[in-house]
This record gives C-alpha cells, sequence and structure tokens, in this order.
C-alpha cells in the first residue's frame, strides 16, 4: 500500500484507487503481477504507461488531507481480505490483491488490460496457480544475426530476446535501414524449440517513447485501415526494464521460401525507376489511397500549423535564471515562433512548454508546445542549454512552468549555418540566388523566403497521412505488393505532406547519386529539368541517367495531381515541398553534400513556384494577402520577382509577447 | 404510455477518487426534474444543486451535462455547453445523444456509468 500512496503522489493524485495499487503491483520484480503478465506478452512496463494514458495528472488542489481511498479500493481490498482469510493469514499477499483486483473486474486498470486484449480469465488461473519456484528459469533465447553488416548492442540484443519469448532461436536475417532516425529495422525469422522456421517478421527497435506512439498510433489511424496484404503491427510493444529502447513486430505474408521485403530504395536501385513509378501509382497510392489520401476533406490551415515542426527549434536558450528581467515572456504556439526577431543574447522568459526531449551531451532539453502524444507534431519547438542532469530534473511530458534564459541562436542562425555547411558559392544573406548562365531565372534564396511561406493560409485536402513516407519506409514484398512501416508520425494532416516527403526522400537518396559531381553546376543541371516537370509534368527527354532516374519525379507529380485541393493549383503542393526540403538541410549525417545541396536548390525552386501561380487557369478562394497574383513565366522576371519580394515583406509586422 | 417512463436509475462513478461509488436516483423521491413530454431530467456538475455533483473533478463545468429519460424507458445524454465537453466512449458528443446502460461516459475527467 506504501508503494500505490507512492504511485499516486507521483502522479500528484490525492487518492489512492485500484489504479496506484496496480500499478505498485507491476513494479514488483520477480512477482505473481509481472510473471502472469509477462505470459502473456505483456510488457509491464507497457502495461504501465497505458494505464497512464487513461489517468491524466492530477492538480495541485487537494480536498482532503491525506491519501483517501476510493469506494472500489476498499471494495478490492475487502476482497483481497477475505482471500487471505482463506488461505488462513492475516495479511493479504501480492497474489491476493492481484487476484481481487481482476474479480473485481471493473475497475481502469481491468479496462485497460481489456482494452490490450488480454486473455482475463488466462491472467486469473494463472495467477491462482502461480508459484514462485514454477516459474521456469528463463533460457535467454539465442539470437544469431545472418548478415555480417548488421553489429547489435547488449541492448538491442535484450529486446530482440524478450520480444520472441519461448523461441528456439532468433536469426536476423537482414537490415532493413534504419531510416533517418535512429531507429533500425531488421528482417528476422524466429524458430520454434523443435527447430521448424516460422514465419519471418519485420522488428523495429527504437527509442521507447517513439515504440509506443507507433503503437497508438498504428491502433487509431493505421488498424483498420490497411489493405489485407501488408504488413502489420502484431502483438504489443515490448520494453524492457531499465533500458531506454523498446521494440515492435510487424508481420507479413510471405510464400514459404520467398524472398523478403525490401524497402523502395533497393527496389529502385534493383528495377529501375519504371518499375518504383509503377509500384507508387499502382500498388501504393491506388491501393492505400482510398482510406488515406484519397479521403478529401478540405480545410484551411497556417502552413506554419502543418510544417514547422519540420524546421530547427525556433530559439536555443541557456538557461541564465539570475539574467535580470526578461524582455519577453514566451508561451506555446505564440506568434514570436515564426515572427519574432531575436537578438542574441536577449533574456527571454518560457512558460507553460512540454518537456520532449533530452540532449545529455549538451545538457539540453528540447521543449515542446501542448502535451500528450500529439504534442511532438506540434510547432513552436524550443531547445534549452545549460540543465546538468536534466533527466533527474524533469521527465518526458512534465510541463515546465518557467524557464529564464538567454538566446543563444534564433532559426536562422541554425538555417545559416547548415547552409554555410553546404559550402555555397553565394551570399547566403541575399534576396536571391544567383542562377549559372543557362538557367534564365533568379529564384529566392530559402534563408530569406521561409517566415513568409510560415505565415501562409492555404486551402488544403486533410486526410490520414503516415507521416513519414520516405523511401525506407515503403517495403515491396513479394508479387510486387508495397507494404508501410513506421508509423510513428502517422495522423490526419495534410494530404500533400506524404508526397512532398517522398520527393524529397527520393531526391536526396536516389536521384542525387545521378547527378554528375556533387559541384553547384551540376546540381543546377538537376534544378532545371525539376522546373521542366514542374511546368510540363514530364520530361521531353530522358536518355541520361540522370533525366531517367527524375521519372520516379514525374509519377510522384502524377499522384500530387489527384490529391490537390483545387485542381491546377500547385502552389498547395509547392509549399509543402519547399519546407520538407529545407528540413533536408540538417541530414548532415545521413545525406550526401551533392544530396543537401539538390535538396536546398529544390527548396528555392519550390519557394518560386509557391509564389507563382503556376498553370493556374481559375482564381481560387485560398489566396490570401500574402499570396503573389502573377504567372509563373512573369515571376522569374526579374522585375517581378523583386516587387513579390518586396510586396511580402510589410506584412510581417513584428510581435513577442512584450511583458 | 407515460407509466412507462423510467422511475429510477444508478449511475456508478467509474474513475478518480470517488471511483466506485454508486448513487441512486429515484423520481418517487424528488431526484431530478420532470421534463417536456414525460421526460425525467438529472443533472451533472460541479455545483451542489446537481443531481450528481462531481466536487473533486476541476475538468467537470459548474454545470456540465444532463441525462434525460425518455418515455420509452430509453436514456440520451446532452452537454450543456462545458468547457471539457461530454464523451460517450471516446467520442465527444454534440447534441443529446442516446445511451445504453453499462456504456462508459465522461465529464471532465470522470467516467460514469448507467448501471442496467
Amino acid at each position: 500500500m506504501a508503494l500505490a500512496r507512492k504511485e499516486s503522489a507521483n502522479a500528484r493524485h490525492y487518492y489512492v484507487g485500484v489504479e496506484h495499487l496496480f500499478m505498485a503491483l507491476t513494479r514488483l520484480e520477480g512477482g505473481v503481477t509481472v510473471g502472469v503478465l509477462e505470459e502473456q506478452g505483456l510488457a509491464p512496463r507497457f502495461v504501465r504507461y497505458m494505464l497512464r494514458q487513461e489517468l491524466s495528472q492530477g492538480d495541485d488542489r487537494r480536498f482532503w488531507p491525506g491519501y483517501r481511498e476510493t469506494p472500489r479500493l476498499q471494495t478490492v481490498l475487502k476482497l483481497a481480505h477475505r482471500l487471505a482469510q482463506e488461505r488462513g493469514e492475516a495479511e493479504p499477499s501480492e497474489r491476493d490483491l492481484l487476484l481481487a483486483i481482476l474479480r473485481e473486474g471493473d475497475s481502469l486498470p481491468v479496462r485497460v488490460l481489456i482494452a490490450m486484449e488480454a486473455d482475463l480469465d488466462r491472467l486469473e488461473v494463472v495467477a491462482a496457480n502461480w508459484s514462485a519456484d514454477q516459474r521456469t528459469p528463463s533460457v535467454p533465447v539465442p539470437v544469431y544475426i545472418q548478415d555480417p553488416g548488421v553489429m547489435l548492442n547488449a541492448e538491442e540484443l535484450e529486446v530482440i530476446r524478450q520480444m520472441f519469448p519461448g523461441h528456439g532461436r532468433v536469426v536476423i536475417d537482414r537490415q532493413l535501414h534504419g531510416g533517418y532516425s535512429s531507429a533500425r529495422v531488421l528482417v528476422a525469422t524466429p524458430y520454434q524449440p523443435d527447430g521448424r522456421a516460422m514465419a519471418a517478421v519485420v522488428v523495429k527497435l527504437a527509442e521507447r517513447q517513439a515504440i509506443l506512439y507507433e503503437k497508438m498510433r498504428f491502433d487509431s489511424f493505421v488498424r483498420d485501415t490497411l489493405p489485407p496484404t501488408t504488413a502489420r503491427v502484431v502483438g504489443n510493444p515490448t520494453l524492457v526494464e531499465k533500458s531506454t529502447l523498446g521494440g515492435l513486430k510487424y508481420t507479413f505474408i510471405r510464400e514459404p521460401g520467398a524472398p523478403g521485403p525490401i524497402d523502395l530504395a533497393d527496389y529502385g536501385r534493383d528495377q529501375g525507376p519504371e518499375a518504383m513509378a509503377e509500384l507508387l501509382r499502382n500498388s501504393l497510392f491506388r491501393v492505400f489511397g482510398e482510406t488515406w489520401w484519397l479521403q478529401h476533406q478540405r480545410y484551411q490551415f497556417g502552413v506554419w500549423q502543418e510544417y514547422e515542426l519540420l524546421l530547427p527549434p525556433a530559439l536555443v536558450i541557456e538557461v541564465a535564471p539570475e539574467a535580470g528581467t526578461p524582455r519577453r515572456r514566451l508561451t506555446p504556439l505564440g506568434q514570436w515562433s515564426r515572427r519574432g526577431h531575436f537578438e542574441r543574447g536577449e533574456v527571454v522568459a518560457l512558460e507553460g512548454f512540454t518537456v520532449e526531449d533530452f540532449y545529455p551531451d549538451r545538457q539540453g532539453v528540447q521543449l515542446i508546445a501542448g502535451s500528450g502524444a500529439d504534442a511532438q507534431l506540434r510547432a513552436g519547438k524550443v531547445e534549452v542549454r545549460g540543465i546538468p542532469n536534466a533527466m533527474r530534473v524533469y521527465h518526458r511530458g512534465s510541463v515546465v512552468e518557467q524557464i529564464i534564459g538567454r538566446v543563444l541562436y534564433t532559426r536562422d542562425d541554425l538555417l545559416f549555418q547548415q547552409v554555410a555547411d553546404l559550402d555555397p558559392d553565394f551570399d547566403p544573406g541575399q534576396e536571391r540566388l544567383p542562377a549559372p548562365a543557362g538557367f534564365d531565372y533568379a529564384l529566392p534564396n530559402p534563408l530569406r523566403r521561409y517566415p513568409n511561406l510560415l505565415q501562409r493560409q492555404i486551402t488544403g485536402s486533410l486526410s490520414t497521412i503516415h507521416g513519414d513516407l520516405h523511401v525506407h519506409n515503403i517495403l515491396v514484398g513479394p508479387g510486387g505488393n508495397a507494404w508501410l512501416i513506421d508509423f510513428a508520425q502517422t495522423r490526419e494532416g495534410h494530404t500533400l505532406f506524404d508526397w512532398a516527403v517522398l520527393e524529397v526522400s527520393l531526391l536526396s537518396e536516389y536521384i542525387a547519386p545521378h547527378l554528375r559531381s556533387a559541384h553547384w553546376a551540376d546540381v543546377w543541371a538537376a534544378i532545371t529539368l525539376l522546373l521542366e516537370i514542374s511546368q510540363t509534368r514530364r520530361l521531353r527527354q530522358t536518355a541520361d541517367s540522370l533525366s531517367h532516374a527524375l521519372t520516379a519525379i514525374v509519377a510522384v507529380r502524377d499522384i500530387v495531381a489527384d490529391c490537390l485541393a483545387n485542381a491546377d493549383d500547385w502552389r498547395e503542393y509547392y509549399v509543402a515541398l519547399a519546407l520538407c526540403a529545407l528540413r533536408g538541410m540538417r541530414w548532415a549525417k545521413t545525406v550526401s553534400l551533392a544530396g543537401r545541396r539538390l535538396l536546398f536548390l529544390t527548396s528555392a525552386l519550390a519557394m518560386a513556384l509557391a509564389m507563382g501561380r503556376d498553370g493556374v487557369s481559375a482564381s481560387s478562394p485560398d489566396v490570401d494577402t500574402t499570396d503573389f497574383n502573377i504567372g509563373v513565366t512573369d515571376l522569374f522576371s526579374s522585375q517581378r520577382m523583386q516587387d513579390a519580394l518586396d510586396a511580402s515583406d510589410d506584412l510581417n509586422p513584428d510581435e513577442g509577447n512584450p511583458l | 404510455m407515460a407509466e412507462q417512463a423510467v422511475q429510477s436509475v444508478t449511475i456508478a462513478i467509474m474513475s478518480g477518487p470517488d471511483d466506485g461509488r454508486k448513487c441512486q436516483f429515484r423520481r418517487a423521491d424528488g431526484a431530478g426534474s420532470a421534463g417536456p413530454n414525460g421526460t425525467w431530467i438529472l443533472t451533472l456538475g460541479r455545483r451542489d444543486d446537481c443531481d450528481l455533483c462531481l466536487q473533486f473533478d476541476t475538468q467537470v463545468s459548474r454545470l456540465h451535462a444532463r441525462l434525460i429519460g425518455l418515455p420509452d424507458g430509453g436514456w440520451l445524454l446532452e452537454d450543456t455547453g462545458s468547457r471539457n465537453g461530454t464523451y460517450v466512449g471516446k467520442k465527444r458528443i454534440e447534441g443529446a445523444t442516446p445511451l445504453e446502460p453499462g456504456t462508459l461516459f465522461r465529464v471532465g475527467r470522470t467516467w460514469l456509468r448507467l448501471e442496467e
């Protein structure tokens, strides 16, 4: 009961209920509760997490002294005492408490277990017959790695072992790349104790929180919308006590002996761009479109609401509690993150942000607006440095009432640094990019124009989106079926977000290797072709390897054409593309220099197109005051460009939150 | 016909500090109030004079929702302009919504259930 009280205090609940008692039981290592949950493949840590999702944090108000027991807890305790008496004991044991909770049957933890598809009858039977020594000492499942390119550390191996309890062995066949995050995606074949191979599965290992989000998003957005022939998440996440890693399994149907899935990047390299285009149009878009991207629902949104999250944090500040009176007080989702002009060294106060992530290497904490699972998708991140032992002071999801600090860097500083790393042959501070001979148009400098883009209002389509549709998250299974994995960002969002992410990923990973070199002139050659695709939706010739590879982009644009909110008004897409491409500036570790240069110029091209009216016939209702009613051919005449740039500058009155 | 109208109901509190409490209301004892067309209305909120008073939940509005007993024995649940909404299962309700006994519904942070 002392532990239950502690659970209650942690959640700032000033009462003790069955949920607190149950959480306490799941923390007794080697106990009955842990044992029976694990027997059903339910990680106690995951059960606690799901329970906490149902139990919001309490508030500071206390209505009575001490801890009050809920009526239901009293019922459960009475039941447990009766069970103890039947055994001739005075005090109930852990098992009595657990059985009483299960038999009462109506409490929050029981409802959560039911929602997690636990077999309650079986839990009760196993608990009733549990004895500590009956628990078979768990023999660690041996893990063999077939792919010599794969190295797994001890923590990762432990997660894999726990994902396959009771198996004879697990063979890691292959790594399917880890994408851009630190997550790893593997193909594994489990074997039964008698040596029979079972169906291979895709195993994802990632940071615990990401795994939990993915499972939740899969349940709420994906589970019921999948075609029958795709991979799906099975079971509950595996979380290992005292580790920050978690694991998730995807199963898929595989013909015996048929090769396992490969990702779209490998598929494109093996089969060429036509096969890739075909796969995108017919296997991916046609099959998933019905329940995902084609669920057009018109909505109007500020570009920042869907895209600011892709950019670096609005500010990096260093904690300075004694720095004096802050000039500005910054609250979540304020305009300051897009319009506030900050000086380095300026003292600001942050109020009401939620802790999202930790950067122990620089004593940093990432703060985000809002709370709950969706907060990571909201705009307005701030990084705070100078908090030693941050992980002990805060935990993920805790709300920080106030932090006072000095501005170290602004988002502009971070972006300029990223672009400086591209070794530009132009001044990154100027308004327009100097185009090489042969490219007759001037493009705006994305570093100067992105704040205007964020402020725009556009009418678009809302639908279920994958949220991270890059080439490594699209798998190609036997028979040419497209499968999706990694649903950690899946949500209701701007439909074109997915396709812009995919185009950017194709450009950086599939197209960039076809550039003659990383020289800016060779990158501009690709931009010329991209402009041609944007103007005509096709390429005149595809004889050379670069143009040939770019036919994959033509396929993406064909899909985009079906998803536009206003047919023929492509600005909705170019806004998305410009900001998705700009995000790529921070991928110095995973994307080549050529790839990042290509993305930078793509961002510039998309911004130019987003300001113009590419191929638009009728005027559309989604033009707000920051749009420019000029044709794309006019746009590139430098005078019109300059006018457009000038016009857009008047619209940004600086608004902070003066104290 | 009107004689068939619900005469009593039990609401179980399913979460929070009062989890497990069961509140019985009888029309004959003067609980609730009579609505139009033979309906019986019970109010839910944080205010003392609500039929079901949830004073410990700060996310419950003063007058949060009402339950409407219908002459045919069925129940409707209606939000009365609360700040944080009323939910049946995970769905926020708009307008009067039929409510089956045994289904969980939520006002503020508190889950409730009509007992069968």
